[in-house]
């Protein structure tokens, strides 16, 4: 198969096109159009992760085209152990995601076309080999999340959008103008992130520095690192269920991505005067994030803030810069999006019940829901970190990357990650226990509903009992790195 | 090498054309025939065009010189005359005004927009730069009976009365430094050293004041607005693209064709330029409801960033002409895509719930105003990509992130068009339709900001001819 990372990524907009052929009347046969190319998507992706090397550290299924010679920008792809998991979340969450598009109801049409081309901007930016090609499907991501947020979100959905739209953006422009710098810089001028990942590390340490704090800044808009969070709690609560599982799930991990692709490799001199102050960041989102989850009366918006405190992790991870630390760190992204992605599912199942996500409104659902009271506790665990859970992996290796070298800030972060504890256990106790609220007659979760959460569920048990399914990939790619530091 | 009157055929089809078009509206010929018959002349021109390719001779004894950028400049002009005839056709025009007097005055002037970009003589600079603005106060003040149209024309004719009348005086200054006007004759003089240069440095900004008035650059903006607001949209969508791309031709012909010119410190000067251009241009629209308004400003600010690129060497000029093709396309666009879609002065309000009004046009339009912003996979970005590289390129770093910085003020204002289509709804659902011939252009400029977005090499080989 010579070309299937641009099959990959080109699919979901041949999808955008044949949904662009349906008239808007048929919104069965609009849903099941998107759910084939979106499957078909999926199916590609496992077809990569079979036969991707494990053995190798270098990138594979590479393609290259020249695209713009006057300035050496070339169209190429390809995937290594650290782009695969995230390719798959991708695909995956992609998949599930559209599989629980029910509640939309309006302009369906409309949904499913700008879901496509998002589809392709989020599988290219993990796929791109070219900073210019990195950067435009990096930038196709923006306006299909603008409408997906603004038309189709809750009550505050327009300045959710606007301040979604804005923080990005302004990160965004930053890192256009650190890819100009970086190409200027090197001898001989590339957009090649393959040559890059050669040629940067010989620059001086103050323009290493400069190149690192820039990129830095658009990839800590994304993640989002404190105090660039603010976007995400709008964001996160006021769009539809199944646009906050891809907000939370993949978008966010582009930033995490980004500095794996672009700051760890590119600037190691750079990453090294400034591990402290990532895993300083990392400690601050860890502890703030949870703290400022328990303080939400808001289910949705406490889940994600508890984004930010997991987003931490990775950042520690990356601040280690050892083995275990990236290892733990590129877990936790793919973890992160499993465990998050469920849960935004799950607070959908009883917003579409209760039509409100105020703690207040529920209590006792353990009794009326057991199937949902089943899936929430399932998930909440894993999320709190317990061991047997793919959560606990992640977050472990992270901390034990971390103690290496900043043993002050591993202690702090695990006493942290307590409050990460408390908070999901507290929330379990306000929405499933307790006495029901009078007059409550909601149905259980239905088989759609359970059968989007069943994949996630096995992901992460499998994780949580067996690393290894997922560490395989990654590790060879981790060494290189780690050798290049 | 070409005579001087093989030359000039394709003026001469136009200008047949033109005078036809004017019979043609005293005998009561339909507003339609006279679209097609302008448009025809176009075409015709085109075609003859390809047989003066630039061989470097001069014509007219030196007023008009046969060389390769004045080659591609006129085929550019008689692009944009093409655009702005087909959106001309598609538009709905009330009935009382008279189709043959525009046809008429649109041929004329891309007659002396031709004749300036292949100028060899600051005389015929001045002669053609004139011609065109007094054919364009006419069609500013199209609409005889409204108050806006005239307003437009009177302020267009004021400003431009002042700003040529100075650009003349600076010609003559130049004239009595070096001691000719053709173009050639004063590169000699100046290279031969020995002139004034302070006087030197007076007539050159009293010149570029002239230009930069055609081109809208701050702070020879003021009129953009209201003319644009005063004139039908075709007018105004012809304005913005037509004598603008005339306004930076020329700059580069006057201010890099002479290094003296540039050693006074030339850069120095575009780059201030550039930055108070995009900016104020940005601002300004930023609080307009207006959605004509707004895209006056959007394109005074868009001037802002072609500017940006000549004032960063000679890659940059390249870059800037390439924003210029780009921006032709996606200007053209947007201003079709208002027009068809809304009505002269129409505010954001209009555009309410046309997502669902007008589904293909409010598409389209999006398309056009995301590329007007720099949003990728569109050759808005890549234009706005290239200039920027051309930028840090030539050590200019202010001037890149007064680039980038801008592209972020223009999002807030652009998006404002787009969320009125989409994300709010009206209780009219009656569909719009699009003419034909509208149609036609919004094609063709959805195509080429689409293509040009994946695969620029066309117009970049084409650069790389003229620019060696």
């Amino acid at each position: 198969m010579p070309h299937l990372l641009t099959l990959i990524i080109f699919l979901p907009l041949a999808g955008a096109l044949a949904i662009a052929m349906i008239p808007s009347r048929q919104v069965q046969l609009i849903r099941t159009t998107a759910l084939i190319f979106n499957g078909a998507v999926l199916a590609a992706v496992t077809l990569v992760a079979v036969l991707f090397d494990r053995t190798g550290a270098g990138m594979q299924f590479m393609e290259s085209q020249a695209w713009i010679p006057q300035v050496s920008i070339q169209y190429s792809v390809g995937v290594d152990g650290i782009s695969l998991a995230l390719v798959f979340l991708t695909a995956l969450l992609g998949f599930l995601a559209c599989f629980a598009t029910t509640m939309i109801t309006k302009r369906v049409k409309e949904y499913f076309l700008v879901y496509q081309v998002l589809m392709t901007g989020m599988l290219g930016t993990f796929l791109a080999l070219d900073l210019v090609v990195f950067y435009i499907f990096w930038e196709t991501v923006l306006i299909p999340m603008f409408f997906l947020i603004g038309i189709w979100g809750g009550a505050r959905r327009e300045y959710a959008a606007w301040k979604f739209f804005f923080y990005t953006l302004a990160g965004s422009v930053v890192m256009l103008l650190a890819i100009v710098g970086i190409y200027f810089a090197v001898a001989p001028h590339t957009f090649n992130m393959m040559e890059l990942a050669h040629t940067a590390p010989l620059l001086s340490a103050g323009l290493q520095g400069a190149l690192f704090l820039m990129f830095f800044f658009a990839f800590a808009v994304k993640i989002p690192v404190f105090p660039f969070h603010t976007w995400l709690p709008d964001a996160h609560v006021e769009a539809p269920t199944p646009v906050s599982v891809i907000l939370a799930g993949v978008l966010l991990k582009m930033g995490t991505y980004g500095l794996f692709r672009v700051c760890v490799p590119f600037f190691p001199q750079a990453l090294m005067t400034f591990a402290w102050l990532l895993g300083v960041l990392g400690a601050v989102n860890l502890i703030y994030g949870a703290c400022a989850a328990f303080a939400q009366t808001d289910f949705k918006k406490m889940i994600a803030y508890s984004s930010v405190s997991h987003m931490g992790f990775v950042l520690l991870g990356v601040a280690a810069m050892n083995s275990a630390g990236f290892n733990g760190s590129i877990l936790e992204m793919f973890n992160h999006g499993i465990i998050t992605g469920a849960m935004f599912l799950l607070v959908g199942v009883v917003y579409e019940r209760a039509h409100t996500r105020e703690f207040s409104a529920f209590g006792g659902l353990a009794s009326i829901m057991p199937r949902y009271a089943f899936f929430l506790t399932f998930m909440a665990l894993a999320s709190l970190g317990l061991p047997g859970l793919s959560g606990f992996v992640g977050e472990f290796l992270s901390l034990a990357g971390i103690f290496v070298i900043f043993p002050k800030l591993a202690i702090i972060s695990a006493v942290g990650l307590i409050a990460v504890v408390i908070l999901f256990l507290v929330m379990v106790r306000k929405v499933l226990w307790g006495k029901p609220r009078e007059r409550i007659l909601w149905s259980d979760m239905n088989a759609g509903e359970v059968a989007v959460l069943i994949p996630l569920c096995i992901l992460t048990l499998v994780v949580g009992f067996y690393p290894d399914s997922i560490l395989q990939f990654q590790q060879q790619a981790v060494d290189m790195l780690v050798k290049a530091l | 090498m070409i005579s001087s009157i093989q030359f000039v055929i394709p003026e001469l089809i136009l200008t047949c054309g033109a005078l036809a078009l004017l019979m043609g509206g005293v005998f009561g010929l339909r507003r339609k025939m006279l679209g097609f018959m302008a448009l025809f002349s176009v075409v015709m021109g085109f075609l003859a065009l390809s047989g003066t390719p630039g061989a470097g001779n001069i014509v007219f004894s030196g007023m008009l010189t046969n060389d390769i950028f004045g080659f591609a400049m006129r085929a550019f002009v008689f692009l944009a005359a093409g655009l702005t005839l087909l959106m001309s056709m598609g538009y709905r025009w009330p009935d009382e005004e008279d189709a043959g007097e525009y046809y008429f005055f649109l041929l004329a002037a891309t007659i002396s927009m031709t004749l300036a970009v292949s100028a060899g003589n600051l005389l015929m600079i001045y002669l053609a730069v004139e011609a065109l603005s007094i054919i364009s106060y006419v069609l500013a003040c199209y609409f005889k009976k409204d108050l806006y149209s005239t307003e437009a024309g009177l302020k267009y004719f004021l400003f431009g009365a002042l700003s040529t009348g100075i650009m003349l005086y600076g010609i003559s200054l130049v004239y009595g430094l070096a001691g000719t006007l053709d173009l050639a004759g004063i590169g000699a003089r100046l290279a031969a050293g020995g002139i004034h240069a302070p006087m030197l440095a007076l007539a050159g900004v009293m010149i570029f004041a002239g230009l930069a008035f055609k081109a809208s650059l701050v702070p020879f903006h003021m009129w953009v607005a209201d003319v644009y607001e005063g004139a039908p949209w075709p007018v105004a969508a012809f304005f913005s693209i037509g004598p603008k791309a005339l306004g930076f031709a020329l700059l580069v012909k006057v201010f890099l064709g002479f290094p003296a010119f540039v050693t006074s410190g030339w850069e120095g000067i575009a780059v201030a330029l550039a930055i108070a251009t995009m900016t104020l241009g940005n601002l300004a629209a930023f609080h307009q409801t207006s959605v004509k308004r707004l895209l006056a400003f959007s394109s005074v600010a868009q001037a802002g960033y072609m500017l940006a690129g000549l004032a960063s060497g000679v890659p940059g000029v390249k870059a800037a002409f390439f924003y210029i093709v780009i921006y032709a396309f996606m200007n053209m666009g947007a201003f079709a895509c208002a027009a068809f879609l809304s009505s002269e002065r129409a505010d954001l309000d209009a555009f309410k719930g046309l997502g669902r009004r007008a589904p293909a046009g409010a598409f389209i339009f999006s398309v056009f105003l995301v590329s007007l912003a720099g949003l990728p996979p569109l050759a808005g970005f890549l234009a706005k990509f290239f200039v920027i590289l051309c930028a840090v390129d030539a050590r200019q770093y202010v001037l890149a992130g007064a680039v980038v910085a801008n592209s972020i003020l223009a999002f807030f204002y652009y998006l404002k068009i787009i969320k009125a289509m989409y994300f709010e709804e009206t209780s009219s659902v009656e569909p719009i339709k699009v003419p034909l011939c509208g149609q036609m252009v919004l094609v063709l400029c959805l195509l080429a900001v689409v293509v040009l977005g994946l695969w620029p090499q066309p117009v970049m080989n084409i650069l790389a001819v003229v620019f060696p």
